[in-house]
């Protein structure tokens, strides 16, 4: 049998090609961006017809796969954890309604957080919708799982939650390869309006029948013995342990390598949770401790909690990732003796290297003309690469996608209230303004809202790793595909002044923005949206290369490390004079601009 | 066997680890590794971490590695926290006059970026470290690495980066301290 290293993203994909998944749609976003990219490697390589995806946002892309599964065909739709609250409406009516095809929902939870802005728990969610949840430890396991949780989806006809997180997401493991179900479904639709276009009488009726779905699959949950068991049985221990997911196979490696024979029952059904086997488990024993992450997902939906031992009574802390030493310390506490080895190695004091925009990156050449013409402006900003524009205290705030926008307005709104102008400027990125910019650029026309909107447009999704855009003319298997325009949209929300510029030429860019902001000013004016188009650097190398070298001149200020924040440039300790580390320079020649004394200059060899 | 590999976004760390955990694979062994994905382009600190054996889950708690790889110098104390002590920490370095005595791990510099700049490949300095790792602790066998090497490498550089490997395992300028 074949074996392949896979990260758990794509262990997944690869189980919904063998299971006959036919159409799978996503939104890129850590740690969830691989489980698309995977099924269409998969989809190259075995030469089979899965539809593949990148929806405009996360919504679209549920609603896509959900409408597969109403023809009957099987279906995915992957996302980060925060995508899945973009989704939350169609989440909570495909519940309702059910499906008929098997449909697997992928929310990809980020416990630390490492990328996100939230470590909320999917499978909570879950139990919010009323979907159930599975919950895999491992990359291999992941993969195992979608045989299930399809089988269960069409037997059920409700979709399921098939939640990994980042350590599984992002974990690799040799996993066995089956060959792909060639199963086709053929799409039919039967009309069916008291389901699919159920008005409230009806969906008294479908939830009535939701309910005893969960009832049913709660049942069902209670036998399922391969996906929920006890390992270490025969201990005298009056401690039993309850885990799931990440936390589980993490606490399991730790039991194993310090020989502790504790009795640990692993759930993988989280919702909804075997209570009648987990409370036999609890009722055993004087103590019991859960463990799962992000949050108490299993936890509070235990009947009798008197012996139990978690997030709800601060036994486990209530954020952060659970890591190895996070356990350690745990079980320390409950078993009352240290179980790390005696010998601890020193504390080091580390600093951790935070991430910056790449040398070249036309965000910089943006975000420094932004701070020069406007420094007094409010910058409000969204998610992308662009956010790192907070090195260069250019960005005041980033809350969720399409933020950047409605902020501006409330902003807008709540200044002009008191009689006040205070400059505003808004950036957002191509991928974003796309996902969730442009209701919030109608609503900010039409309510006569006063800022500028920085559309920085570098072509790609790049943070994720370069997913194309609507504007890129490609999908995520390659196919070709019509290209939307940004200027087209931003025409469509009614925006009078637009103005197209490269941020690499940064003096022209400064006139347009003291041109923007008077034009917010003007009676007749109101928002200006200016689109700064150039090329992700990573995916275009610099064309014209500008050779840069620090001349004499250079007085050791700095002001190119604040505000031009290149991470080629850095000052020595020694000479007190800023120096170029021509390792990592691109020369892109935009720090020439940055330099007050004109230290910097081109190296006309 | 626990192995992590600190350094920076866009450098090489991921290449390294799936190429070490496809060494391991291809050695008929059980691996399981975390990697760092999404920021791993904008030059952040990363830090991968691989298990060679029976183990189910990737993460390797601070103290518990046998080896750690430092892909930069600057990164070398988020090496260390996860190293155990009597550990093995190799690092892309030219000498360790700079760093504190650390008398609990045996620590061993090699000076890639002079291998490589000779050999005109910066970007196979990840491979002249894992090259004097598998000499040094035989960690790994270094046919099975060959192979893992090969699978990974893009076809333009896969010739450079055999010769980086190779020229790591072959000697070092410098003797482990202590």
């Amino acid at each position: 049998m074949a074996v392949e290293l896979l990260i758990g993203n794509g262990a997944i994909a690869r189980g919904l090609i063998e299971q006959g998944c036919e159409v799978a749609t996503a939104y890129p976003g850590t740690p969830s961006t691989e489980v698309l990219e995977e099924v269409a490697r998969f989809k190259k390589q075995l030469g089979v017809n899965t539809y593949v995806e990148w929806s405009v946002n996360e919504k679209i892309a549920f609603d896509v796969a959900f409408a597969a599964s109403m023809t009957g065909k099987r279906s995915a739709t992957a996302m980060k954890q925060v995508g899945l609250n973009v989704a939350s409406d169609s989440l909570t009516r495909s519940a309702y309604t059910g499906v008929i095809g098997g449909m697997i929902i992928i929310p990809c939870d980020d416990p630390g957080p490492h990328s996100s802005q939230t470590e909320q728990d999917s499978r909570i969610l879950a139990m919010f919708a009323k979907i159930p949840a599975l919950d895999p430890a491992t990359t291999r396991e992941a993969h195992k799982i979608v045989k299930y949780a399809y089988e269960l989806s069409e037997r059920w006809e409700i979709p399921v939650i098939l939640r990994p997180s980042i350590r599984i997401c992002h974990s690799r493991q040799p996993v066995e390869l089956n060959e792909p179900s060639n199963k086709k479904r053929i799409a039919k639709f039967k009309k069916d309006p008291h389901r699919w276009a159920a008005t409230p009488q009806y969906t008294l009726k479908l939830h009535k029948i939701l309910n005893e779905k969960i009832q049913k699959i709660h049942e069902e949950f209670e036998n399922e013995s391969a996906l929920n068991y006890i390992l270490n049985n025969d201990s005298q221990s009056t401690l039993g342990i309850i885990a799931s997911g990440s936390a589980f196979s993490c606490l399991y490696d730790i039991l194993t390598e310090k020989a502790l024979k504790i009795p640990l029952m692993k759930i993988t059904t989280v919702f909804p949770l075997p209570v009648k086997k987990v409370q036999n488990f609890i009722n055993k024993f004087e103590r019991v401790l859960v463990l799962e992450e992000p949050g108490p997902a299993i936890e509070l939906q235990i009947i009798d909690r008197t012996r139990v031992m978690g997030r709800l009574d601060n036994v486990v802390p209530s954020e952060g990732e659970l890591l190895p030493d996070v356990i350690y310390d745990i079980l320390s506490k409950v078993l009352d003796k240290k179980i790390l080895t005696k010998e601890k190695t020193p504390e080091l004091a580390y600093k951790a290297v935070p991430p910056s925009l790449c040398p070249g990156c036309a965000h910089r050449a943006a975000f420094f003309a932004i701070r020069k013409a406007l420094p007094n402006a409010i910058f409000t900003s969204d998610i992308g690469c662009y956010t790192l524009g907070l090195n260069m205290k250019a960005v005041d705030t980033v809350i969720n996608m399409g933020a950047s926008i409605t902020i501006a307005t409330g902003l807008s709104h709540a200044f002009r209230a008191d009689g006040l102008d205070h400059p505003i400027i808004a950036t957002i990125g191509d991928s974003t303004f796309f996902h969730a910019g442009i209701p919030p650029l109608l609503n900010a026309h039409i309510t006569q809202a006063r800022f500028i909107l920085v559309i920085l447009d570098n072509g790609c999704v790049a943070m994720t790793g370069f997913q194309p855009t609507p504007a890129t003319g490609v999908q995520a298997d390659g196919r070709s595909t019509p290209q939307a325009s940004i200027r087209k949209l931003v025409e469509a929300c009614g925006i009078k002044l637009i103005e197209e510029i490269d941020p690499y030429k940064v003096d022209e860019f400064i006139q347009i923005l003291k041109k923007a902001r008077a034009y917010t000013r003007d009676e007749n004016g109101g928002v200006v949206a200016i689109i700064a188009k150039h090329p992700c650097v990573l995916l275009e190398p610099v064309q014209k290369k500008i050779k840069i070298k620090i001349i004499e001149k250079c007085n050791g200020c700095g002001y190119c490390l604040s505000f031009c924040e290149c991470p080629a440039l850095s000052m020595n300790p020694e000479t007190e004079k800023v120096e170029v580390d021509y390792k990592i320079c691109v020369d892109c020649g935009i720090c020439i601009e940055c330099c007050p004394p004109e230290a910097i200059v081109e190296d006309k060899l | 066997m626990k192995i992590v590999i600190s350094g920076l976004g866009g450098r090489g760390v991921l290449f390294l680890t799936q190429v070490i955990a496809n060494a391991a694979m291809l050695n008929g062994k059980d691996v399981i590794c975390a990697e760092t994905h999404g920021m791993a382009q904008r030059g952040a600190s990363v830090i991968s971490h691989i298990k060679i054996g029976n183990y189910m889950n990737p993460l390797i708690g601070k103290g518990q590695a046998d080896i750690a790889i430092c892909l930069e110098s600057s990164e070398v104390q988020s090496a260390l926290s996860f190293l155990k002590l009597g550990g093995r920490c190799f690092i892309n370095a030219t000498t360790l006059d700079h760093m504190t005595p650390t008398p609990w791990a045996k620590i061993s510099p090699i000076d890639a970026d002079k291998i490589t700049y000779e050999l005109n490949h910066p970007r196979g300095a990840n491979l002249v470290i894992l090259g004097y790792t598998v000499k040094s602790t035989n960690s790994l066998d270094k046919q099975c690495v060959i192979e893992a090497i090969k699978k990974a490498s893009k076809p333009q550089v896969k010739e450079k980066n055999l010769e980086c490997f190779l020229r790591g395992y072959e000697g070092s300028t410098h003797s482990p301290s202590c």
